[in-house]
C-alpha cells in the first residue's frame, strides 16, 4: 500500500474488511479475557464493603446492600497491624530482592557467556535445589533456624534468598542465551573485564528479563503465606500474607470474609502500582538495548 | 588487566560484605530473640479467635499485675499450624495449649512435664473430675486415665461437649408448613430425653416434607452428622482393648448406615456431592438448616450475629434398648515444657504456677464464661453457668453441663433420670497414638463412594470387608506406641 | 617461538575466564550446600531410618520406608492416589503456558495496541490476589450448593466431592491465578524478539497467525523451556491447593501434602524423608530428559 493511492483496489477493501472483522474479535476476546480476570478481583473488593453476615449470605448478590468500611478500619486493631505487616514484607522484598538478583544474575551470566568447566554438572547441581519439595526440608531446617535463635524473626526468609535464585537465575540463562555473543566478544576484544562486561553490556541486554523478574519475585514474596506463617506467626515480624491467612483461620468458625477481602484489597495495590512501574520499563529498556536492531 | 579484574574482585567482595553485614546485623536482631534462662521469664505458646487471644491478653497482664517479677511471653499462631510449629520446635515453649487428639503422642514422648508432684488432690477436686481424668497418662503401661503409677501431664483448659442446637423461627416455620403437630414435636425436643434415630429420622422427614429435595436451596434438617456422637450413641466405637483391636461390628456399621442414609435414604442431609460446599455455620445462619452441631464455645458467634432463637437438645440415641446419648467431648490442657523443667526447676516452678492460675483462676474461667467462650472449668462455677438468672441463650445449657457431668454427677445438678442417661465421651482420637487409621477408614469410606450408597447391605458388606486393613493400620500404631 | 606464546596467552585468558566464571556462581552454589544439600543429606539419612519425630527416636530401618511407599497398603493406598493426582494437576502447566501464550499474543495484536497497557494491567490482576483471597473467592465459585458456576448455569455439579472434577477446579483456579504471570513472560521473550525479523517476512507478505508461528514461537522457545521446567518443578511440589483449596479432599492429595501430613501430622519423618527423596529423583530424572529433549526443539542463539 502506497501512500501515494487514493482508491482502493476491491482486493485492498477485501484486506480492510476483513482486518475490521479480526479487529472487533480481537476486542471482544480482550473485553471477555478482561471480564475473566476482573470479576474474581471485582467480587473480592465488593465483598470487603459487605457486612459479615452479608458476605455470608446464600443468595446470589453481587453488591453490598449498604457499603460499610468497617473493615478497612478493622484492619488496623489487628495484632500486630496490618501497617505493621505491609512494613515487614517491605523490609523483607528490600533486603531480599537487589542483593539477591544482582548475585543471580551474576551467577547467570557465568552459565550462559562464559567458559565454566563442569558447566552442566554445575547448573544441575544447582537446579537439584528446586527439586527437593519444601515440606522435605522444613522440619531440619526449621530446627537449625530455631537452634540459632532465626525463628520469629525475618532472617529465615532473607538469607536464603541473598545467595540467588535458582529458578530465576535459570530464566536469565535462557534470556541471555538470546543476547548476541558478538556484544561480549567486542567488549572482550576491548579489554574490558568480565565484571565490567556482565555489569555494563549484559545487565542492560538483560534489562527487561530484570524487570519482569524483579516483579515476579517481589510478589511470590508479597503473596508467599507458608512459610511466613511457619517462620512468623506469633511474632511482630509477621509479613500481610500470614497475617490475613491468621485472620482467615482466626475466623474458622464464623468467617470474616469482609476483613480478609479488606487486606487482600489493601495488599494487592502496591503490586499493582509496581507493576504498572515497570512495566513502563521493560517496555521502554526494550527500545533502548539496541536489541531490535 | 588484571588491575582491572582485581577491581571488579573488589566490588564482588563488596557485594558479598554488604550481604554479610545484612546477616550479621539481622543475627543480632535475631539474639535478642533467644532462649531465656531466666526463670521468671515464660513463653505461653496458644491460639484462638480474636476475642479470645484479646482474654488471654488481659489475664496475662492480670497475672504479671499479681506477680510483678514474673514476665510472660505469649504467641499465639493459626490453630492449623499451631500442631505443626509444636512438632517442627525442638525447644517447646515453657507453657503451651495441648488439644485432647494430640495429648497421648506428646505426654508419651516425655515432652510433658509430669505434674504429680506439683499439685495437690484438694486443687485437682475443684475441677471436673473428667476434665482431670483426662490428662493421666502411664507410660510405662500405656494407659490414660487416672489409675495407679499414672502421671498428671496437663491442666484441664476447658470441656467442650457437643450438642445439637435447632433455629426456633424455622422450627416453627417449618412445624406450620407441613401441617404438624406442635406439641408433638416440642416432646421430642426435650433437653432432659434423647430421641431415638427412628424418630430423629422422621422428625426431619415431616419437616423438610415441604422441601424440593432436588433443589440446592432447599432447607435441610441437617449439615451433617458426627461419625464419632453416632459411634457413641449407638453403644459402638472405632476400637476396643485399649485401642488393640479393630471395632467394626453390627453396631459400628449401624452408625456408619445411619450417616449416610441421613443424606442417601431420609435426604435430610446433603448429599455427598453437595458436601464441602457451604459449612453448617454458614447453612444455620441463613437458617437453610433446622439443626446443627454446636459447642459452648459457640455461644460467642451466636449471641452476637444470629437473628433467630436458638436451643440445644442432646444427641439422639441408637435404636436398641440398651444405647444412651453419648456426645463428644471436646478438650485442650495447659502442658509444661519437661526439657525445660530438667535443665532450670525454678523456672519450671515458674511455669506450673502459671498454668495452673490459668486452669483454675476464677477470674479467668468467669471471662472466658461471659464470652461465650467455654463451660467453666471449676465445678463451683458450673451453678453460675445454668443459673437462670443470668439471661443468656440457650435456655437449656445445663444440657452442657449433663455431658460433661453424665457418668460421675460430681456437681448434683444433673437432671436426668439413669436409665436414659445423657453423657459424653472424648473424641476417638483421644485414644490413639496418630490418626493414620481414622484418615484411612474415612478415605475408604470415600473411595467406595459409600457416601452415595443407599443400601444398608451394600454399607455393611463394604465394612466387614475392611477389618483387616483397620486391624493392621492399629498393629502398625500400636508398634510404633507401645512397642 | 610467536605460535607457542600466543598459544599460553589464550590458555591463561581461558584459564582467568574459568576462574572467574567459578567466583561469579560462588555465591548460590554456597548458598545451595549450606541451606539445601546439608539438609537433603539429614533427610537422606532420616529415609533409611524410622524416625519418630515425637519421641525423638531413630532406629535404623534400612530401605523398609521406600517398600512401605510402595507395598504396604497402610500408607501405598494414599502415595499412589497422591502420585495420580499429582501428575493429573500437571496438565495444568501446559494450559497455563497456552493461555499465557495467548494473552501475550493478543496483547500484541494490533487491534488493541493504543489500549496495550490497559489490558496488561488488567490481564495482571490476578497475579496481585492474595492467595488467600483467591482460595476464598473460588471456593465460591465452584461450590457445588450455591456457587458461582453451578448458579449460573442451574447445574448441581460435584465440584468438590468428585475426584475429577476437584482436579479439573484445581487447575482452573491455577490457571486464573497463573494468568498475569505466563502472560508477563511471554511477553518479556516476545519484546525481545527483534523487530527486524518481523519486517523482513513483512516484505514477504506473511500473514500474521505465519509470523507468530514461524518467528514468534520458535524464538521465545528458551522462555517456553524455562516455563515448563520450572512449572512442572513447580507443580509436583504443589501443597497449598491440597491443603486450602481442597480441604484435604482424597480427590486433590498430591505428593507433598502426603509427606507433610506423614512427616508433621503423624510424625513418621522416615517415611516422609523416604517419600521426598523418591519425588525429588523423579523432578530429577523428568528434568534431565526434559534438558535432553530441549536440544530438538529450544531455539539457541
Amino acid at each position: 500500500m502506497s501512500p501515494l493511492s487514493k482508491a482502493l483496489t476491491p482486493a485492498q477493501k477485501a484486506r480492510k474488511a476483513k482486518r475490521i472483522t479480526s479487529n472487533i474479535l480481537v476486542w471482544i476476546l480482550a473485553l471477555f479475557v478482561v471480564f475473566l480476570t476482573v470479576f474474581p478481583y471485582f467480587w473480592m473488593v465488593l465483598t470487603s464493603f459487605k457486612d459479615r453476615l452479608e458476605a455470608m449470605a446464600i443468595e446470589f448478590r453481587v453488591f453490598p446492600e449498604v457499603f460499610h468500611f468497617d473493615s478497612y478500619y478493622a484492619l488496623g486493631d489487628q495484632d500486630p497491624s496490618f501497617a505493621r505487616a505491609m512494613l515487614n514484607t517491605v523490609i523483607i522484598e528490600i533486603a531480599v530482592i537487589p542483593i539477591g538478583t544482582f548475585v543471580t544474575a551474576l551467577a547467570a551470566f557465568a552459565f550462559a557467556k562464559m567458559r565454566l568447566p563442569h558447566k552442566t554438572f554445575w547448573l544441575l547441581f544447582l537446579m537439584s535445589g528446586m527439586m527437593v519439595p519444601y515440606a522435605a526440608l522444613m522440619l531440619p531446617q526449621y530446627r537449625v533456624f530455631s537452634q540459632i535463635g532465626w525463628v520469629g524473626t525475618p532472617l529465615p526468609l532473607i538469607i536464603p534468598g541473598l545467595f540467588g535464585n535458582i529458578s530465576m537465575m535459570f530464566f536469565f540463562i535462557q534470556y541471555m542465551k538470546s543476547i548476541p555473543s558478538a556484544l561480549i566478544e567486542a567488549g572482550r576484544v576491548d579489554g574490558a573485564s568480565w565484571m565490567r562486561i556482565f555489569v555494563q553490556i549484559m545487565l542492560p541486554s538483560i534489562f527487561p528479563a530484570i524487570a519482569a523478574q524483579v516483579v515476579f519475585w517481589f510478589l511470590g514474596i508479597w503473596n508467599d503465606y507458608f512459610a511466613p506463617s511457619i517462620y512468623l506467626s506469633g511474632s511482630s515480624w509477621v509479613t500481610l500474607q500470614a497475617l490475613l491467612a491468621l485472620i482467615n483461620d482466626n475466623m474458622q468458625r464464623m468467617p470474616d470474609y469482609p476483613l480478609v477481602m479488606a487486606g487482600s484489597v489493601i495488599s494487592s495495590i502496591p503490586i499493582i502500582i509496581i507493576y504498572i512501574v515497570c512495566q513502563k520499563y521493560f517496555v521502554q529498556s526494550l527500545a533502548a538495548s539496541g536489541m531490535k536492531e | 588487566m588484571k588491575g582491572k579484574f582485581r577491581n571488579h574482585m573488589k566490588k564482588v567482595f563488596a557485594v558479598a560484605a554488604a550481604s554479610m553485614l545484612t546477616l550479621g546485623s539481622f543475627a543480632a536482631i535475631a539474639c535478642g530473640d533467644g532462649r531465656d534462662s531466666d526463670p521468671k521469664k515464660l513463653t505461653f505458646w496458644f491460639w484462638g479467635s480474636p476475642a479470645e487471644i484479646n482474654v488471654y491478653n488481659q489475664l496475662i497482664q492480670q497475672y504479671q499485675d499479681e506477680h510483678p517479677d514474673v514476665t510472660i511471653a505469649p504467641i499465639h499462631f493459626e490453630s492449623n499450624v499451631y500442631m505443626d510449629k509444636f512438632v517442627a520446635e525442638r525447644n517447646k515453649p515453657d507453657v503451651f495449649f495441648m488439644p485432647d487428639t494430640d495429648f497421648l503422642t506428646w505426654a508419651d514422648a516425655g515432652v510433658m512435664l509430669n505434674l504429680n508432684d506439683y499439685v495437690t488432690e484438694e486443687e485437682l477436686n475443684l475441677l471436673w473430675p473428667e476434665a482431670v481424668n483426662e490428662y493421666y497418662y502411664n507410660p510405662e503401661t500405656k494407659t490414660l486415665g487416672k489409675s495407679e503409677g499414672a502421671h498428671f501431664y496437663g491442666f484441664p483448659k476447658d470441656l467442650g461437649p457437643v450438642c445439637l442446637t435447632y433455629n426456633k423461627t424455622l422450627l416453627e416455620q417449618q412445624i406450620a408448613r407441613n401441617n404438624l403437630d406442635r406439641d408433638e414435636v416440642y416432646d421430642l425436643l426435650s433437653a432432659d430425653k434423647a430421641m431415638t434415630w427412628t424418630q430423629f429420622r422422621t422428625l426431619l422427614k415431616d419437616l423438610t416434607k415441604d422441601q424440593d429435595k432436588s433443589s440446592p436451596a432447599q432447607i435441610y434438617g441437617i449439615p451433617y452428622y458426627e461419625m464419632d456422637i453416632a459411634m457413641y450413641s449407638n453403644g459402638a466405637d472405632y476400637f476396643k482393648n485399649n485401642a488393640e483391636t479393630h471395632g467394626i461390628d453390627d453396631r459400628f456399621i449401624e452408625a456408619v448406615a445411619f450417616n449416610i442414609q441421613l443424606a442417601t435414604v431420609d435426604k435430610v442431609m446433603p448429599s455427598a456431592d453437595m458436601s464441602g460446599g457451604t459449612d453448617a455455620y454458614t447453612k444455620f445462619f441463613n437458617s437453610r438448616t433446622i439443626f446443627t452441631w454446636m459447642g459452648p464455645w459457640d455461644n460467642a458467634d451466636f449471641w452476637t450475629q444470629v437473628k433467630f432463637g436458638y436451643d440445644v437438645i442432646p444427641a439422639p440415641r441408637g435404636d436398641h434398648d440398651d444405647t444412651q446419648s453419648v456426645s463428644m467431648i471436646g478438650s485442650m490442657c495447659y502442658g509444661v515444657s519437661a526439657a525445660m523443667a530438667a535443665k532450670n526447676p525454678a523456672k519450671a516452678k515458674t511455669a506450673i504456677d502459671f498454668a495452673k492460675w490459668l486452669s483454675m483462676s476464677e477470674t479467668c474461667q468467669k471471662k472466658s464464661m461471659e464470652l461465650g467462650q467455654q463451660v467453666p472449668n471449676l465445678l463451683s462455677m458450673a451453678q453460675d453457668f445454668i443459673s437462670s438468672t443470668w439471661e443468656v441463650e440457650p435456655a437449656h445449657r445445663s444440657l452442657f453441663v449433663d455431658i460433661i457431668d453424665g457418668n460421675s454427677n460430681s456437681v448434683g445438678i444433673y437432671s436426668s433420670e439413669a436409665e436414659d442417661k445423657i453423657s459424653g465421651k472424648t473424641r476417638s482420637l483421644y485414644y490413639t497414638y496418630d490418626s493414620t487409621w481414622k484418615d484411612n477408614l474415612m478415605s475408604y469410606i470415600d473411595d467406595r463412594n459409600l457416601w452415595r450408597e443407599t443400601s444398608y447391605e451394600k454399607i455393611k458388606s463394604a465394612l466387614e470387608a475392611y477389618k483387616n486393613d483397620l486391624q493392621a493400620d492399629l498393629n502398625e500404631m500400636n508398634e510404633r506406641w507401645k512397642g | 617461538m610467536n605460535a607457542i606464546a600466543k598459544k599460553t596467552k589464550k590458555h591463561d585468558i581461558h584459564k582467568s575466564e574459568r576462574r572467574t566464571a567459578q567466583l561469579f556462581i560462588a555465591l548460590p552454589v554456597i548458598g545451595f550446600c549450606v541451606f539445601t544439600l546439608l539438609t537433603l543429606i539429614a533427610v537422606f539419612a532420616f529415609s533409611l531410618m524410622d524416625y519418630n519425630v515425637y519421641r525423638e527416636e531413630f532406629a535404623w530401618l534400612g530401605f523398609k520406608n521406600f517398600s512401605d511407599l510402595f507395598t504396604n497398603s497402610i500408607y501405598s493406598t494414599a502415595f499412589f492416589r497422591a502420585i495420580g493426582n499429582t501428575m493429573f494437576l500437571l496438565l495444568g502447566i501446559p494450559v497455563g503456558m497456552i493461555v499465557g501464550l495467548a494473552l501475550a499474543a493478543l496483547l500484541q495484536s494490533r487491534a488493541i495496541k493504543k489500549c496495550n497497557k490497559f489490558f496488561q494491567v488488567l490481564f495482571y490482576l490476578p497475579a496481585v490476589t492474595s492467595a488467600v483471597a483467591i482460595n476464598l473467592v473460588f471456593r465460591y465459585i465452584f461450590n457445588p450448593e450455591y456457587g458461582l458456576i453451578n448458579n449460573l448455569f442451574n447445574t448441581h455439579i460435584a465440584w468438590f466431592k468428585d475426584p475429577w472434577l476437584l482436579k479439573i477446579a484445581v487447575i482452573i483456579k491455577n490457571t486464573w491465578a497463573g494468568m498475569g504471570g505466563n502472560m508477563i513472560l511471554c511477553l518479556a521473550a516476545m519484546l525481545a524478539i527483534p523487530s527486524s525479523y518481523y519486517e523482513a517476512a513483512d516484505i514477504d507478505g506473511a500473514s500474521s497467525s505465519r509470523k507468530f508461528f514461524t518467528i514468534t514461537l520458535p524464538l521465545i522457545t528458551p522462555t517456553l523451556f524455562y516455563m515448563l521446567i520450572t512449572g512442572i518443578i513447580g507443580g509436583l511440589q504443589s501443597y497449598a491447593d491440597a491443603q486450602v483449596f481442597a480441604a484435604g479432599e482424597n480427590g486433590a492429595q498430591t505428593i507433598v501434602y502426603f509427606i507433610w501430613v506423614y512427616g508433621i501430622k503423624q510424625g513418621k519423618q522416615g517415611l516422609a524423608s523416604a517419600a521426598s527423596l523418591v519425588l525429588a529423583i523423579f523432578i530429577m530424572i523428568v528434568t534431565l530428559v526434559q534438558f535432553k529433549l530441549s536440544n530438538k526443539w529450544v531455539y539457541e542463539d
